[in-house]
């Protein structure tokens, strides 16, 4: 029942980018700041803290979700979790990384890994989204710089480029 | 620093914990929970963490009713056939919750607890006449959700009480007419100006009930049964309209604030409820 007791770190066994890793934590840190602070991926950026601006965006278990709104003890052991870094594992780029910079979906590059994982959630889900359906999967993702206009063609190119490959990392 | 982390692995386990620390955090979601703690609002000096118990997301399927376990997610409930096939306008308020990566965390019974006069689902938990499912170490109690909350995020739970999940009586007329309707300065994301869920049962020209579910017009969420009743077994036309306009705008007590003012509210919900009337009269 008890897992921990007045500020014990615990153990949890996760799946982080494919690699099993033994992560030990505070129950109570958040999660992004595991995956920060502790793991050094860095690629996952913290916005606003409040899970308005998607920034933050990472996998769980095939859910897109903010990592500053998951406690670590929340995390059960063999949970699979990928990250932006998830996607340097292959030499050859991923369509959406491709299609991003094709697009010139990139500007500052504070949004682009939440973009480029909520775009991943929903090509996973769907390989032929609407203009509708890019612009609901991406509502949790705030950009400063661009306008979303570059990034909802971005998103429409990755989905052609990833109808020739897979898109699972 | 002395901070208390207890995670429940089974209901029995949830309602003892929390029994033993009823002064700790319960955290489901955390969606609502985290961002309070940690922004200084909320002061948290401990977590029971029921987020992984599995016989708390659930769906059971009774003869008059559907039980929804408290920790299914918005994502889930828009998921899953059953749910949309028969209670469409909770699943019109979980896809208008947050966005993608809330609706992944977000609970059912976390926006229910959380008791904000602006939780984007009770309107439609009330218009469905949803029952709240508590349970403590002593028994199980079932509350009528209209009267669950008690004042501005107070509740009627007792504080070794744990809710375990919405009961929804199954609406046994396929020909009914509803709407959700969220306000608010975006769709995504943004708290609600006001939130509005109509379930109404027409009769050739005429209303024979409507059930009138309000978020973010009131210091609770709150059911419209004034006005409900005024038009109730009436015919729609302006003279009904006119009326029914004038009850919702006097029941209804909003306040203006950050999001809105208390006069737009009060014009929108009625002019929703008037589009509404003037739908169902039309079909």
């Amino acid at each position: 029942m008890t897992i921990a007791k007045n500020t014990e770190p615990i153990s949890i066994s996760l799946i982080i980018n494919g690699n099993k890793e033994i992560i030990t934590a505070y129950p109570q840190t958040r999660f992004i700041d595991v995956l920060r602070d502790q793991l050094n991926l860095t690629g996952t950026k913290e916005g606003c803290g409040e899970g308005e601006c998607g920034a933050c965006s990472i996998i769980i278990n095939d859910n897109l979700v903010n990592a500053c709104l998951i406690l670590f003890g929340q995390m059960l052991d063999d949970d699979e979790v990928i990250t932006i870094e998830g996607f340097k594992k292959k030499k050859r780029m991923h369509p959406i990384q491709k299609s991003f910079i094709d697009a010139g979906a990139v500007q500052c590059g504070m949004c682009t890994p939440g973009m480029i994982m909520a775009t991943y959630a929903l090509l996973m889900k769907n390989s032929n989204p609407s203009e509708c359906d890019i612009q609901y999967a991406l509502a949790g993702n705030l950009c400063r710089c661009t306008g979303y206009q570059k990034i909802s063609h971005a998103v429409q190119n990755a989905a052609q480029l990833a109808k020739k490959g897979k898109i699972r990392i | 620093m002395s901070f208390i982390y207890e995670k429940a692995n089974d209901i029995t386990e949830a309602i003892a914990l929390h029994a033993a620390y009823p002064h700790l955090q319960i955290v489901a979601g955390g969606t609502d929970v985290i961002v309070a703690w940690r922004s200084g609002r909320m002061e948290v000096t401990g977590i029971v963490d029921i987020s992984s118990v599995q016989d708390l997301n659930y769906i059971e399927i009774g003869s008059d009713y559907y039980e929804i376990g408290t920790l299914a997610t918005a994502a889930q409930m828009c998921a899953d056939s059953d749910v949309c096939k028969h209670f469409p306008l909770l699943t019109d308020a979980c896809k208008q919750l947050g966005a993608v990566q809330i609706q992944n965390l977000a609970t059912l019974g976390g926006n229910v607890m959380n008791a904000s006069p602006a939780g984007d689902l009770i309107p439609s938990l009330l218009a469905y006449n949803a029952e709240v499912k508590l349970q403590n170490l002593y028994g199980t109690r079932m509350i009528p959700l209209q009267d669950f909350f008690t004042g501005y995020r107070q509740t009627a739970i007792l504080p070794d009480e744990l809710l375990i999940g919405i009961r929804l009586p199954l609406v046994d007329d396929s020909s009914v007419r509803m709407h959700y309707q969220k306000v608010g300065t975006r769709s995504a994301q943004a708290i609600s100006k006001l939130a509005v869920a109509l379930l109404a049962k027409s009769s050739c020209g005429g209303i024979q009930w409507i059930r009138i579910g309000l978020a973010s017009v009131a210091a609770v969420p709150m059911r419209a049964f004034g006005t409900e009743k005024l038009i109730q077994s009436k015919v729609i036309g302006q003279p009904l309209i006119e009326q029914a306009r004038a009850s919702l705008m006097d029941e209804i007590s909003p306040i203006d604030d950050i999001r809105s003012t208390a006069m737009y509210r009060k014009e929108v919900c009625a002019n929703i409820l008037e589009d509404f009337l003037w739908s169902v009269q039309r079909k």
